[in-house]
Parts: C-alpha cells; sequence; structure tokens
C-alpha cells in the first residue's frame, strides 16, 4: 500500500518554503504572498487524490506569479517605476558574482521559457509535471526548455 | 548534463536561497484560508490570533504501509510524559505534551488524528509565561469545519490546580478532567474538557483541591459556522432527518443541517462541479459526520446503498437538487457506533433501472499510529472504551494489558501476567464497577455477597473475555463460572492497587544500585536487578526506602540532602542521591550495603548537616 497522503499541515511544513523560492525565481515581487496565497487556495479545495496537492500548489505558484506579473506590468506602463525583475541590493549582495550575468540573461527570456528553465533546473520535475505547473502540453516544455537553453547560450 | 546546465542549476540555487520563509507563515495562511470555504480538516488551534502566530506545523513519518504503529516519537521532542487522550472529535487517540521550542520557551503541543488517517500537529505559546500570570489557560480546541458533535479544549495549568469546569452560554457546567504529566516542566499541569458542539463555552473556572476557585478565564473564540460566513442562495429541501441548502461563501456551496446544526457541506460551484482537481469527473462526494452520511452524486444516480464491510447494506434517501445545480443530493443515516473510515465500507449508485452507474470503494482506514493498538474488537462499557493491547514496561519487557479510554480522560492499560482458559483476574474499578480479565471458558459472572450478575464480554480477535459487575464498592468477591454455571473462579476481596498492576512505562531514573525508580500516574516505584518492582507509593511523605542484604535504594523529600546508612556498630555508608526527573521535588537516593548481618537506621539530613529524618 502507498504511504499516506500527507496532511495539510506536513505539506506546509515540507513544501512552503520551496514554494516560496520557486514564487522568487519566477521574478514575485512578493514570494511569501504568492506562496500562502496558494496554500490558502488548497485549503479550500477538497481533494479526490491528494496526492496531486504539490502539483496543484506549484501550478498554483505559476499562476499567481503570473499574473502579478502583468498586474505590475499594467502598473508600470501608468507609473514607470522599478524595472522587471528588479533584484533588492541584498540579493544583489548575496547571490554570488559567478552566477549575476547567467541570471541577469536568465530575465531577459520570454516567460514561459524562464519558467520551463527554473521547473527544469531548479526543482528537476519531469516534463509531464513541468507541463501540469505551467498549464501547456507535455510536448510544448522541450520546446520551451530547449529554446530557452539556446537564448542563454546566445547571451552569454 | 552540460556546462552551461550546470551552471544554472547552480545560479538558480543561489538566488533561491536569497528567498526565505517569515515565522508567521502559517499564521498568515491560516487566516487567509479561515475567510474562506474548508474542505481539509482545520484544527482551530491556540487561538486567540497572538497565539496562533507561534504555532509550528510538525511533519510526521508513521502511516507507512497501513501499519498501525506505536507512533512515532512526538515532535518536538515532549518534556515529561506525552499525554495520550481519547479524541471524542475523531474517535481517534490524540497527543497532548509540554516542549521546548526552538527558542527554549515551554509549549504546549498536540496531535490530532482525523479520519480519514492524516493527522496534525502544533504547538501554542509560551506556556511558562502563561504559567506566570494565570492558573489556568486556554490553549485550543478540537472544534473543526464541518463539525463535529463533541468538541475537545485542552489548556495548561499550574501545579495547584485539581479542577477545571467549563461554563456555557446556557449556563451550564461541564466538568473537564486535569491531568499530571509525569516530568511536566515546572510540574505544569494539562486540562480537557469536552462537550457537546452545540454548547457554546464562555469560561474556565479552574479551582484547588479543596474547592477553592483559583481564577476564571473568559473564553471568546467561536468558529463562525460557514452558513453565518456565507449568504442563502436558494430555498432549503429536506432529506431524511437533514436539510440542506445553497449558500454563496462566496462559491456555491451546498450546506447540510441536522436539526439546525452544521454538519458538513459540498462545494458545487459550476467550473469544477463534481471534477476533482486532476478535472477527472467524480461519481459522488460523500460526507459523515456522526450517525448520518450525506453528499452529492452524479446527476443520473437514481439509488444508492453503502455497503458495510460485513455486508450490510445501508440505503440513501436520493433527491434531484431542486436549484438546478445539476447534481443528485443523498442522505442516509447508519445504525451503528464507530468509525465507518476504520472499518470500511463500498458507495454504491443505481440508475433508474437499476442498473449500477458507479461504484466508490473505501478500503479500511488505520490510524497512522495509536500507542495503544487493539488487540480484536474495542468493547463499548458505559461510557468507557474497553480493549486488550500489549504494555511495554519500562525495563522493555512486554505484558498482556486491558486499556480504556473515556472521552476526554488520559488512556491508561492496566498490566496483567498471562490467565488460564479457566481462571480470571480482576483489575482496577471502572468506575463503579468491578472489572477483569477471563480465560475462554468463563461465559457468566456473579457478585457473591451481592448476587448482582455481571456481564461477560468475548471481544472479537481478542485472546481474553472481559467481564463486569456493578459495584457498591466494598470488599465484594466475584464467581466466574462456565456454561455448565460451574464456577471455575473467584476473584476479589478489593480492587487491585491502581500501581501493582501498571507497572509505569514512562521514564525510569537509574539509582546506580542495580535499582531503578519510575513515576507514572502517582506511582512511586521501585524496580530491582531482574525488573520486579518491590516497592510502591501513591503519597510521598518523608522517605521511602527498600533496604535489600546488598542494597539501599529510596526516595525522599526535597529537603533532604544527604543520606546515610548507619550500621549498628556505628560504620556508615553515604547514600548517592539521584535528581528526580519528574519534577516531583523529590531527592533519590542509592547505597550498596556491605553488612548484611547487622541491621542499621537510614538517616536523612538536609543541607546543613541537620538530621530531618530517621528510619
Amino acid at each position: 500500500m502507498a504511504p499516506a497522503a500527507p496532511t495539510f499541515a506536513e505539506l506546509f511544513a515540507g513544501q512552503y518554503q520551496s514554494l516560496v523560492r520557486l514564487a522568487g525565481l519566477l521574478g514575485a515581487d512578493d514570494p511569501e504572498d504568492i506562496a500562502q496565497e496558494a496554500f490558502a487556495r488548497l485549503h479550500t479545495r477538497r481533494l479526490r487524490d491528494d496526492a496531486a496537492a504539490l502539483g496543484y500548489l506549484r501550478a498554483t505558484v505559476c499562476n499567481l506569479t503570473r499574473n502579478r506579473l502583468r498586474h505590475l506590468r499594467i502598473i508600470r506602463l501608468r507609473r514607470p517605476e522599478p524595472p522587471e525583475h528588479a533584484r533588492s541590493s541584498e540579493h544583489a549582495v548575496i547571490v554570488a558574482e559567478e552566477h549575476r550575468e547567467l541570471l541577469a540573461a536568465l530575465d531577459t527570456l520570454p516567460r514561459r521559457q524562464r519558467e520551463a528553465l527554473i521547473l527544469r533546473y531548479w526543482l528537476d520535475l519531469s516534463e509531464r509535471e513541468i507541463a501540469d505547473a505551467m498549464g501547456v502540453s507535455p510536448g510544448s516544455v522541450k520546446t520551451h526548455a530547449s529554446r530557452g537553453l539556446a537564448a542563454l547560450r546566445g547571451k552569454l | 548534463m552540460n556546462d552551461l546546465e550546470e551552471r544554472l542549476r547552480a545560479a538558480l540555487d543561489a538566488r533561491a536561497a536569497t528567498f526565505e520563509a517569515g515565522p508567521t507563515a502559517w499564521m498568515k495562511v491560516q487566516q487567509r484560508a479561515g475567510r474562506r470555504r474548508w474542505a481539509w480538516p482545520v484544527l482551530l488551534a491556540a487561538l486567540p490570533v497572538a497565539l496562533v502566530a507561534l504555532l509550528v506545523p510538525v511533519l510526521l513519518n508513521g502511516g507507512q504501509d497501513g501499519q498501525v504503529t506505536m507512533g512515532p516519537p512526538p515532535k518536538p521532542a515532549p518534556v515529561g510524559e506525552a499525554l495520550v487522550i481519547d479524541n471524542p472529535a475523531e474517535d481517534r487517540p490524540m497527543r497532548l505534551w509540554y516542549a521546548n521550542d526552538e527558542g527554549g520557551l515551554v509549549v504546549l503541543c498536540l496531535t490530532v488524528q482525523y479520519a480519514g488517517g492524516s493527522s496534525q500537529s502544533s504547538c501554542g505559546d509560551n506556556a511558562g509565561a502563561q504559567a506566570m500570570k494565570d492558573y489556568g489557560w486556554f490553549e485550543g480546541t478540537t472544534q473543526s469545519v464541518p463539525p463535529r458533535e463533541t468538541v475537545l479544549d485542552y489548556g495548561g495549568a499550574r501545579k495547584d490546580v485539581a479542577k477545571v469546569t467549563a461554563v456555557t452560554k446556557k449556563g451550564s457546567r461541564v466538568v473537564g478532567a486535569v491531568h499530571q504529566p509525569s516530568g511536566a516542566p515546572m510540574t505544569m499541569k494539562i486540562w480537557t474538557v469536552v462537550y457537546p458542539a452545540t454548547d457554546q463555552v464562555t469560561a474556565y473556572e479552574f479551582a484547588a483541591a479543596d474547592g477553592t476557585l483559583l481564577s476564571r478565564v473568559a473564553r471568546s473564540v467561536d468558529m463562525p459556522t460557514e452558513s453565518e460566513r456565507g449568504k442563502p442562495a436558494g430555498a432549503a429541501t429536506d432529506l431524511a432527518d437533514l436539510s440542506v441548502r445553497p449558500y454563496s461563501t462566496p462559491d456555491r456551496t451546498l450546506i447540510w443541517t441536522f436539526d439546525g446544526r452544521e454538519l458538513g457541506m459540498n462545494l458545487v460551484r459550476a467550473k469544477d462541479l463534481m471534477r476533482d482537481m486532476g478535472g477527472q469527473p467524480m461519481d459522488v462526494e460523500l460526507r459523515v459526520n456522526g450517525e448520518h452520511w450525506f453528499g452529492v452524486a452524479r446527476q443520473d444516480t437514481a439509488r444508492m446503498e453503502l455497503i458495510r464491510k460485513d455486508g450490510t447494506v445501508l440505503k440513501g434517501v436520493v433527491k434531484p437538487d431542486p436549484w438546478k445545480i445539476g447534481v443528485r443530493l443523498f442522505a442516509g443515516e447508519r445504525p451503528f457506533s464507530g468509525d465507518l473510515y476504520l472499518e470500511g465500507f463500498t458507495l454504491v449508485g443505481y440508475d433508474s433501472s437499476g442498473k449500477q452507474l458507479w461504484r466508490d470503494d473505501h478500503p479500511a482506514d488505520k490510524p497512522q499510529w495509536d500507542p495503544h493498538p487493539p488487540i480484536g474488537e474495542v468493547v463499548t462499557i458505559g461510557e468507557a472504551k474497553v480493549w486488550f493491547s500489549k504494555v511495554t514496561l519500562a525495563d522493555g519487557r512486554t505484558w498482556d494489558g486491558l486499556c480504556r479510554s473515556v472521552a476526554g480522560e488520559k488512556t491508561t492499560c492496566d498490566a496483567f501476567q498471562p490467565v488460564a482458559a479457566g481462571d480470571a483476574k480482576r483489575l482496577p474499578d471502572l468506575g463503579k464497577s468491578a472489572i477483569g480479565v477471563a480465560g475462554s471458558e468463563v461465559t457468566q459472572v456473579e457478585a457473591v455477597k451481592s448476587g448482582t450478575r455481571g456481564s461477560v464480554y468475548a471481544p472479537s480477535g481478542a485472546p481474553l473475555k472481559i467481564w463486569v459487575v456493578p459495584n457498591r464498592g466494598g470488599s465484594e468477591r466475584f464467581a466466574l463460572q462456565n456454561a455448565e454455571q460451574d464456577t471455575v473462579a473467584t476473584v476479589g476481596g478489593s480492587a487491585p492497587d491502581k500501581c501493582s498492576v501498571s507497572p509505569p512505562v514512562g521514564q525510569a531514573a537509574a539509582l546506580g544500585t542495580g535499582a531503578t525508580l519510575t513515576h507514572q500516574d502517582g506511582c512511586l516505584i521501585i524496580w530491582t536487578d531482574n525488573g520486579r518492582f518491590i516497592t510502591e507509593k501513591h503519597k510521598i511523605d518523608d522517605a521511602t526506602y527498600e533496604f535489600r542484604s546488598d542494597f539501599l535504594a529510596g526516595y525522599a523529600v526535597v529537603k533532604t540532602a544527604k543520606v546515610e546508612l548507619i550500621y549498628d556498630d556505628g560504620s556508615r555508608v553515604t547514600a548517592t542521591l539521584t535528581a528526580d526527573p519528574w519534577g516531583l521535588g523529590l531527592t533519590l537516593f542509592s547505597a550498596r550495603s556491605t553488612k548484611s548481618n547487622l541491621d542499621a537506621s537510614v538517616v536523612g539530613y538536609d543541607a546543613a548537616g541537620k538530621e530531618i529524618w530517621r528510619r
């Protein structure tokens, strides 16, 4: 018999930090807000398959971050303030010099390519899992990821 | 993996590490979710908000391979004994214990298990600071959405507190239980109160052993019901004994009530109606609460059955929804006690021609952990549940045990040595009844003096039988008879001392002379090398010890700073003192006896060297 599905509290204890980081990597200006909203939404869902909860959380984080970035873009159009993906000076100091060029290049990629690379190379998800999180077909995941890598290679 | 991929991975790791989770995240999630509909079982642990802020979800292990385990050690690690309490809200054992949080503060923690196999742990606020402010305080409740029939509230108390009483809005009073976990920090206690969910508790009163009221604490926490949070979105309709009505919460939700009390709900918004999270269609969405089973099913369902593990078929009432949502409503009763999920069941739906449309299997679910897993069937005797289990003693040996629990009370197990087919043993009384275990030949029991006839239970799958006779107290003997009404065993006199049948399972203090001392449930017992206890005591006065030919071991009042063994020839041996690990304020002592042929006195001194007791 398969191990029991995790409880909500277990999911929170095991995944909250990771989902905050995922939201941060995807460019959210307030990653904790995104992760908390994802858990709050999960809590209102009656799942037939509790094992699907983690996939739901990832997909929600991707969706919410996307919506948030879209909202921020609209705000900026009206009031041109911080540039997209502007990291705080604290982040800039913390992330080592050797990674900055690569991360700066990553930040310039189209949204889907960036998401595919983060889900693949940071979370080590399968194509199926990445497709579920991004809300795209598994076939297109490979395309987004390979184009993203090629673009990165060209920028460095 | 090529170099770019490796660099990308490292860069993402480095950036990810700059995003940290804040300490109040759990509270914020609960606050956000609390404004909406809850689909997962929710434990309202430790409100008000200031307390919620420090809730820490704890990851549990357990539940592997469907095996009921004795239970993973509670996390964070208990300081003192972790109580196992019968939780009437879920009909499963729960744990309550004191622990130190990461900052070293004393906190009160609990783990609750839910029907369906999940569990949740949380710890409250700084209990040590609470104890400095008040005699007793509220920590949390098992109130949940959907509500259960019974609620258990719990909290902490100073050692002076002997009684807790909940005062309800109607003015009635519910007496709770006050537990003293062995070894708890600052000898703090834990209290529990069990009451019907329809009552609203407004305050708790904490009293001393002599009845003096020590403090009164208001309880302001009450969970708004779903219907209070939402707006009606249609007229109510009746189904069996239940009533169901759509609400906007703001999602379209059906809320089921019985006699005005909310039993459960089904989310029926159009965008994912009767679909699981993966978008797959669902045949049925069942809710079970108390004696009722109900919910929504596929629209073409005309008839429904709930088939129990033993093959018993329960028929539900099925009705189209009058609000054109696109589901069938169903409801039924289950005229039996016990946990449907624990025994397993199947739901079957049929169309109007009687053809089976769907089948939804719920295999037997076992609790993730149970410190006293039942061997055989659990028997209900009055308000108590009684079952056989194994008891692990302080020295690691395992005895057979008969466990008992009453809602909100600490679960205890009385250990006993093997009982033959034609024999019986008496155990400590169960309320106002004498109780014991008997071998397979025993079929009847009777009190010899009063002639009162009792009952003999034969729980299926259990190794022995259980006999019970109402008893007015005093000395009485009980005749155990076989099917031919021949008396095969007589037991009785007085009920056995709790300590003599409940060898402690808690922390033992090694005294250095091969003896150990244990304390649990008021029993202080000195054990020798071979594991047999040699003395016991409930009330601690000045000093108690065991003096054998080769050793001395015992315990004395806290003022004792030195203990000497003084032989008749004037020679002296100074005993080694050991700290009391249970917070009882005792001094434990032991010494090797070198002159077994001489009589001796045992003398205790205070820190100034003054003799304070002599035996």
